[in-house]
């Protein structure tokens, strides 16, 4: 039994190599990134201007809300296919209500509630019925795109009268109140963060979170050069942080996680997996919803290409750009809606480089995959999952 | 044995479980008593861990009972036999890979955050690590440092030891371990039975299974044999050998089989 003590000796030795942190997911994206701003900037000379910047963060918005929406069903371990057309037919409901009289208010509650009720409805058929998710969502997406034709008879076309809805898209917001709002709240969070962390790691909190701080003030100052932060922007910032919160913080957050991990090892731990799912189609079609209003708000209108096209692969390709595993329970909302800042920064380069739409779909295409091989060579090399 | 067994903590009689055309279960009947480590064995396919999942809530029985402290009860998912305090390491773990090591210890069963008695809807993450540390030392766990780490980078051994401090980080009334054992080291074996004895002397009722006969042997009061979906003998191990309980797994012994001197413990359970 001599070895016994050897063991025991060599073990936190042993250990030391497993807790090297695997690369962060969304590392390649940083890098795309960082090329893309500094090919384009070369390129154009105005890419990174702020003028430039705010249009498309506001163009930006409706992919970011497919994304974050996309990103949720894939780490349940479930795809939906209809978050395109929910978008257009949430367009569609809301802009022909708002031209029947409606306030703006109420078309836009009526348009989220059609798109919560396909949620519930493709919820209900996967979870209770057990039919894969893709069928049901290839499905529905006909389904709503059908009936968001059908709701723009005859011209195709819905435009929306002058509303706060109409104006969302163009409004920005006051620099100097936005910058003295975020270093606010990010100290305030800083405090408590430092708080709570061990006393060694306390001096890299709060290093990494002044770092943050002060780059969230400058871009504000910077893009406040120009119009100010882009209002839309700051919805979807503030909706990411909300579902960002709830996955990583919450117990029912957790356990989207691990339904799309190991459903398995989920029922058997006593997960509500049924309950869970449900809620995760209803929140991604009202989210989808929600891209919808943008792209009418962006538009001044809804038509038969709103939320059509590639605004869902778009959506779900910026998600896996963004790090998030197409095999469930791996990634995060801000990769996701990095990946979507990126494929709309591409889109947005090359309308300054005056290339044609149908080159601009090739282009985005391309660039899906080479973030996707690079990942891939990455984790191969680097030996992380 | 039947008038000087101990109180039963948990009854099951006539459970039956059909998969299509599979007969999982066939009339299972089983009594556990408390403070006792009763042993199932069976052959592959025997029928073990789908008695384990009907008990533990994965499986809802299509026919049969259970009993829990003497009361009937239903057990319609695994958070109502977390309730009545079954606790139950299953064969394939139940371990989610992509999550770390505090969030496998605690799934489906988080520590929310308070702030002044009121429940916050964020989970008590500090909490949790501590808990998941104590439970990871008292089975004398030391190859763990890194609690943060996703499952799926650790051995199969060290998986089973985290399935394992999930169990029994709460005091349970019957704690299940099917095949526990399976990919541990001798070592790490010798510390899961030493925890399994001190459980038991704590009044806590084990059901263990394992392929492993000499562990039986070492670690249980009773062994229970199944055989096609049913109990098919109960043995008390201080007086039972090893060449018995083996022609009962294997069913060598036809004529004994449908004697089943077991069995009468598990029928006078329907009756009663
Ligand atoms: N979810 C399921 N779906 C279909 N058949 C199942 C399912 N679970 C178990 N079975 C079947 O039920 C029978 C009993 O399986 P069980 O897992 O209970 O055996 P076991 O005694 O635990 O075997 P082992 O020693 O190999 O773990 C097997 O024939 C198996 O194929
Ligand atoms: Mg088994």
């Amino acid at each position: 039994m001599a070895e016994v003590p050897t063991v025991a000796a060599e073990s936190p030795a042993a250990a030391s190599p497993a807790r090297r942190r695997a690369i962060p997911r969304e590392l390649p994206l940083l890098g795309a990134l960082i090329a893309v701003c500094i090919v384009f900037q070369l390129l154009t000379g105005l890419f990174l201007s702020p003028r430039n910047l705010g249009n498309l963060l506001t163009e930006a918005a409706p992919l970011g809300f497919v994304a974050i929406a996309a990103a949720i069903m894939i780490l349940m371990g479930e795809i939906d296919l209809s978050l395109g057309s929910v978008a257009g037919l949430t367009a569609a409901v809301t802009a022909v209500l708002m031209n029947m009289d409606v306030p703006w208010g109420f078309a836009a509650l009526a348009g989220l509630g059609v798109a919560a009720s396909i949620g519930v409805i493709q919820g209900i058929i996967v979870v209770f019925f057990g039919v894969r998710s893709f069928v049901v969502t290839l499905a529905g997406y006909l389904v709503c795109f059908g009936l968001q034709m059908r709701i723009l008879q005859p011209n195709g076309y819905v435009p929306i009268p002058a509303s706060m809805l109409r104006d969302i898209s163009t409004t920005r917001l006051p620099s100097i109140p936005t910058a003295i709002a975020i270093a606010a709240a990010g100290l305030l969070w800083l405090l408590f963060r430092a708080l709570r962390s061990r006393p060694g790691a306390r001096l890299s909190t709060a290093a990494t979170g002044f770092v943050v701080i002060a780059l969230a003030v400058f871009a504000v100052w910077y893009l406040g050069s120009a119009k100010g932060v882009p209002l839309l922007t700051a919805i979807v910032l503030a909706i990411t942080t909300i579902v960002w919160f709830i996955l990583t913080r919450t117990g029912p957050g957790l356990h989207l996680y691990a339904i799309g991990g190991d459903i398995a090892a989920a029922e058997e731990s006593g997960i509500r997996v049924t309950l869970i799912k449900s809620v995760g189609f209803v929140s991604t079609s009202i989210l989808a919803g929600m891209a919808g209003l943008a792209l009418i708000s962006y538009t001044s209108g809804a038509d038969t290409t709103t939320g059509t096209g590639t605004l869902l692969l778009a959506g779900i390709g910026a998600a896996v750009v963004g790090g998030v595993s197409l095999l469930g329970g791996r990634g995060s909302v801000w990769g996701a809606l990095g990946g979507a800042l990126l494929l709309a920064g591409v889109g947005n380069g090359l309308n300054l480089l005056s290339l044609t739409a149908d080159m601009v779909y090739v282009v985005e295409g391309l660039v899906v995959i080479s973030a996707l091989l690079l990942d891939a060579q990455l984790r191969r090399h680097l030996g992380a999952r | 044995m039947a008038a000087a067994s101990p109180p039963a903590v948990l009854q099951v009689s006539g459970i039956e479980k059909r998969f299509g055309g599979v007969v999982a279960l066939n009339g299972a009947s089983l009594s556990i008593a408390a403070g006792k480590v009763t042993a199932l064995v069976g052959d592959n396919g025997a029928g073990k861990s789908s008695l384990v999942r009907v008990i533990s809530g994965v499986f809802s029985p299509d026919s049969g009972t259970i009993h829990v402290g003497g009361k009937p009860v239903a057990i319609p998912n695994p958070r109502a036999a977390r309730a009545l305090g079954i606790h139950t390491v299953f064969q394939d773990l139940a371990l989610v890979g992509c999550l770390d090591v505090v969030q496998n210890v605690f799934l489906g069963d988080e520590v929310h955050a308070r702030f002044g008695g009121l429940r916050m809807p964020w989970l008590n993450r500090g909490h949790m690590e501590q808990a998941t540390r104590e439970a990871l030392d008292r089975l004398h766990v030391s190859t763990l440092q890194d609690l943060l780490q996703p499952v799926e980078v650790l051995s199969g051994g060290q998986r089973q030891t985290i399935a394992i401090a999930r169990a029994v980080r709460q005091d349970a009334r019957l704690l299940i371990l099917d095949e526990p054992t399976a990919a541990l080291g001798v070592k790490q074996s010798r510390q899961v039975f030493e925890a399994v004895a001190r459980i038991r002397a704590s009044g806590t009722a084990v059901l263990l299974i394992s392929h492993n006969l000499r562990e039986v042997f070492a670690a249980s009061d009773y062994i229970a044999v199944m055989r096609l979906g049913r109990v098919s003998r109960i043995f008390e191990t201080a007086t039972a050998n090893e060449e018995e309980v083996v022609s009962a797994i294997v069913g060598a012994n036809r004529r004994s089989e449908s004697e089943m001197p077991g069995s009468g413990t598990a029928r006078s359970v329907e009756g009663g």
